[in-house]
């Protein structure tokens, strides 16, 4: 059975996140919020639990006659967000005593939730998928099932990004990816497609401890994933080395980023997920 | 089949385990999962030496296993020579000399000590036996080994080392069992005495003395003669006796201490014991006292026995013992006694008591028990038969003008009858055996027995038989090594032995050999008197009779001679040097090798070009 990605308390923190969509926020109301204009000849979108607050002429009485339960209708403007969940599920994805996956996992779906949470539309899959899973306001444990189940691919398999993602209505999508840039192509070409919709885009790049500050010392034979092996005796100077090229490689990540107007957000696998969705708050993504 | 010269230096070996394990658990790759494999390619591309450094270390660790193997493994199995090119191993003969003069001082232990250290330098190869002289012949031991306790010094001998034989000896000594033939061994001979003891040549054997000790002055008694009292002397013998450095010897006899050459011992002695000493104690003490035994005399303690209704012994008969046996000691005992009477003459006036000890007897009136008498009877002058001539020890004097108003003859008697009443009662009676016995019938206070001459001559010399001392057989004093002539005192066909008395020989020397006498036809035997001085004990059967003192004169060793000889027998056994070759330092130099290339190894790692 698979480990829950989040227990009640973090649930509860995620579900007081709203999205705020920097074109919703130019364009008028959106979603939830603008479901509060109702009578204004919107398609209809989706149905969520009904709320204490929660305006009563929206509830869809149809829905409660059949099951006794209070649901209100949601509406998708032209204009709705589409969020778009992306999880690179490279063999290195899953390393690190916290997992890196893991941590991947657990902070989009957190975005989700809090997607989900504002009517918007969830979209989320693989790297390695060529479809994406879609999820509506009643999906949230759906997502939550979809993203505990989630596995990386075999060291074979190849990264082929879904560029389906974007064919419309990409100036209304938000692609969030959770990579840890290892195999940097797919990855950078998701994230260029993205920018050729017009979609805006974030980048969550994972790392682990071990990646960060190896603890190796002495005569090692380093075994890479998806590598072949490699003998090395491992002192002061070997880990100086690497660090420096580890520096290295993270100042081009952010480069390749950056050039393609993406965000780039880097998390630690092992620190909790409250900083990051304060680093999506920051970069106004979400507000909480 | 290999025999390793250095075993001990095997354990070197469990060092080079320990480091070469020691080795491979540091060199062990522990495997580690990490990602980012580009990156670590482009570290491995920059910090893995290049191949000419993997190369010297390589070879360098190669060299000093190498080095280190081969030296240990030559150390531990040695360079072993041929035996051509082996030192000679060395068969030694370690001579103690165990003559008299090494008694002077400290030399014997200074020679053993000798004798120890020479044992513990030997080889492996090399045997080594003591040896010394026994009687003057030599007396090899067994063959021993580096390390071999020598146990103590040998006993002194005092016969004449007989080198010849000696030197027959060590010629036809076989060698040691399990000595290789090759190298054919040296054979040494090493005296350790105090001077040099002019060997005569021996053929293949080397023959190193060496001296222990230091000159050292020494006195002794070197003659001693006793002579005995003649009869009716006053005096108890002559003892003349001399010193080696001339002065007046100490004679202690009696509790007396006499100074002088000549010396006449008092008449009645406390004891047997004389003893002859030198004024001062020197480097050798045996020599220094002779003691011997004077021959017993025979009568020293009188006891006068009268009956207790007397109220007091008789006086006239008390002064009569008195004068007649001048210095002795008369008790009177009032009979019954009350303890058992123990004396060398026991009178008896018409009393005897039950329990007594006595070397002879004289009754007035009293007969021995198993004796009887008869009733008194008048004895008439004149009117007694006539003596009656029996060897007695003493000739009987006429006795027929002593009267007695009543003398008590003996009806039953195992006695000689010598004088015999008229009417045949026997009034005087004497024996020899088993102890001189005389019986008076005439009791003195009811007879003229003491007034009269012949009386008293019957007396006198009565006591005279009982006091002269038993004549010796030897004299107390003989000179060791010179023959003497013992003759047969009564029956020939008695055997003597003679053994050394243990108490009173040298100690730390041998000991004579024991030896029977037998007399011969005409009643003598000739003994060949021993060297060994100090008492010894001449028996008739189980039964000692005598004991002579050896003196014992050998003007050159009582000396202490000593002359350094020269020799150094430690640095004569070690084996003669031999040039060494580059084998000899091969081990060294492969160890000095291993030594500089880790050493060179480590700087090289220090400097940073080795990993």
């Amino acid at each position: 059975m698979p480990e829950p990605l989040f227990d009640e308390a973090a649930m509860a923190r995620i579900r007081n996140l709203r999205l705020n969509a920097q074109r919703v926020q130019r364009g008028g109301a959106r979603g939830e919020r603008l479901s509060r204009q109702f009578g204004a000849g919107q398609e209809f979108g989706a149905h969520r639990q009904y709320v204490q607050g929660d305006d009563l002429r929206r509830v869809d009485w149809n829905v409660y006659g059949r099951l006794d339960q209070l649901f209100v209708k949601l509406f998708e403007l032209p204009g709705q967000l589409r969020v778009l969940l992306v999880a690179d599920d490279a063999p290195t994805m899953d390393f690190g005593a916290h997992s890196k996956w893991l941590a991947a996992r657990r902070a989009l779906a957190a975005v989700g939730l809090v997607a989900l949470h504002g009517a918007e539309r969830v979209l989320a899959c693989r790297l390695s998928d060529s479809k994406a899973e879609v999820f509506d306001g009643t999906g949230e444990s759906r997502l939550l099932d979809y993203f505990g189940a989630l596995a990386t691919r075999g060291a074979g398999a190849v990264a082929a990004p879904a560029r389906s993602l974007f064919e419309t209505r990409g100036r209304d999508s938000v692609l969030v990816l959770a990579s840890d840039f290892q195999q940097r192509e797919p990855a950078l070409q998701l994230l260029s497609d993205a920018r050729r919709a017009g979609a805006r885009a974030i980048a969550v790049c994972v790392h682990a401890a071990e990646e960060l500050n190896p603890r190796l010392d002495g005569f090692t034979r380093l075994q890479p994933v998806a590598a072949h092996d490699l003998k090395l005796r491992v002192d002061e100077r070997v880990l100086a080395a690497y660090k420096e090229e580890l520096a290295h490689w993270r100042e081009g990540t952010r480069r390749a980023v950056h050039g393609l107007g993406a965000a780039l957000i880097e998390l630690d696998s092992a620190d909790p997920i409250e900083p990051l969705i304060v680093d999506l708050v920051r970069a106004g993504v979400v507000k909480a | 089949m290999l025999e390793f010269a250095q075993a001990h230096y095997l354990w070197l070996l469990l060092l080079l385990v320990a480091f070469y394990v020691g080795w491979l658990l540091a060199r062990r790759y522990r495997k580690r999962r990490v990602t980012h494999a580009a990156l670590w390619q482009r570290v491995a591309a920059r910090v893995v030496p290049p191949a000419w450094k993997r190369l010297l270390r390589t070879i360098l660790t190669l060299l000093v296993a190498t080095t280190m193997l081969a030296c240990v493994a030559l150390y531990a199995a040695g360079l072993q020579r041929s035996p051509d090119e082996q030192p000679a191993p060395l068969v030694l003969v370690i001579m103690q000399d165990n003559t008299v003069s090494m008694r002077g001082a400290d030399r014997r232990v200074q020679a053993n000590k000798r004798a120890r250290a020479l044992l513990a330098a030997l080889g492996e190869d090399d045997r080594a036996l003591l040896a010394h002289f026994k009687f003057g012949q030599p007396l090899l031991g067994q063959w021993l080994q580096t390390g071999a306790d020598p146990g103590p010094p040998p006993p002194t001998d005092f016969a004449r080392p007989d080198l010849r034989a000696l030197r027959a000896a060590l010629e036809s000594l076989p060698p040691p069992p399990n000595m290789p033939a090759r190298p054919a061994p040296r054979r040494m001979l090493v005296w350790l005495g105090d001077g040099d003891p002019a060997l005569p040549p021996m053929q293949g054997v080397q023959v190193v003395a060496e001296s222990f000790g230091a000159a050292a002055r020494n006195d002794a008694v070197i003659r001693a003669r006793y002579t005995p009292p003649a009869r009716g002397e006053s005096q108890g013998g002559i003892v003349e006796a001399e010193l080696l450095s001339g002065k007046d010897p100490i004679i202690a006899c009696n509790g007396k201490r006499l100074e002088g050459r000549r010396v006449e011992l008092p008449p009645i002695l406390d004891s047997d014991e004389v003893t002859i000493t030198v004024r001062e104690p020197d480097a050798l003490t045996d020599d220094d006292a002779i003691s011997f035994r004077v021959p017993r005399s025979g009568i020293r303690t009188v006891a006068l026995c009268h009956p207790a209704s007397d109220g007091e012994a008789n006086p006239f008969l008390k002064t009569l013992i008195e004068t007649l046996l001048p210095g002795r000691e008369v008790t009177t005992v009032a009979v019954p006694a009350a303890a058992p009477i123990k004396a060398d003459l026991l009178v008896a006036d018409r009393a005897l008591p039950q329990s007594f000890d006595a070397r002879a007897l004289l009754l007035f009136g009293v007969a021995l028990p198993g004796d009887s008498i008869g009733p008194p009877v008048r004895a008439e002058p004149n009117l007694r038969a006539p003596v009656e001539r029996t060897d007695v020890g003493f000739e009987v004097p006429d006795l027929s003008l002593v009267h007695a108003r009543e003398a008590v003859p003996l009806t039953q008697t195992g006695l000689a009858p010598l004088v015999r009443h008229i009417e045949g009662a026997v009034l005087v009676a004497a024996s020899r055996e088993p102890r001189p016995t005389l019986y008076c019938g005439f009791v003195p206070h009811q007879s003229t027995l003491l007034e009269d001459p012949a009386g008293r001559l019957l007396l006198l010399r009565f006591t005279d038989m009982v006091q002269a001392p038993a004549v010796p057989r030897v004299a107390p004093l003989l000179p060791a090594g010179k023959p003497v002539t013992l003759r047969a005192t009564r029956n020939v066909k008695d055997t003597l032995s003679v053994a050394p008395h243990d108490r009173h020989l040298w100690q730390d020397s041998y000991r004579g050999p024991a030896v029977h006498l037998v007399h011969g036809p005409d009643g003598s035997v000739d003994w060949q008197v021993p060297d060994q001085p100090g008492q010894w004990l001449l028996k008739h059967g189980d039964v000692g009779v005598d004991m002579p003192s050896l003196v014992w004169f050998d003007p050159v060793e009582q000396a202490l001679p000593f002359a350094p000889a020269g020799g150094d027998a430690m640095a004569a056994i070690l084996p003669p040097a031999r040039q060494s070759n580059w084998r000899d330092l091969l081990p060294a130099l492969l160890l000095w090798l291993a030594l500089g290339l880790l050493v060179l190894e480590w700087c090289l790692w220090l400097a940073g070009v080795l990993e």
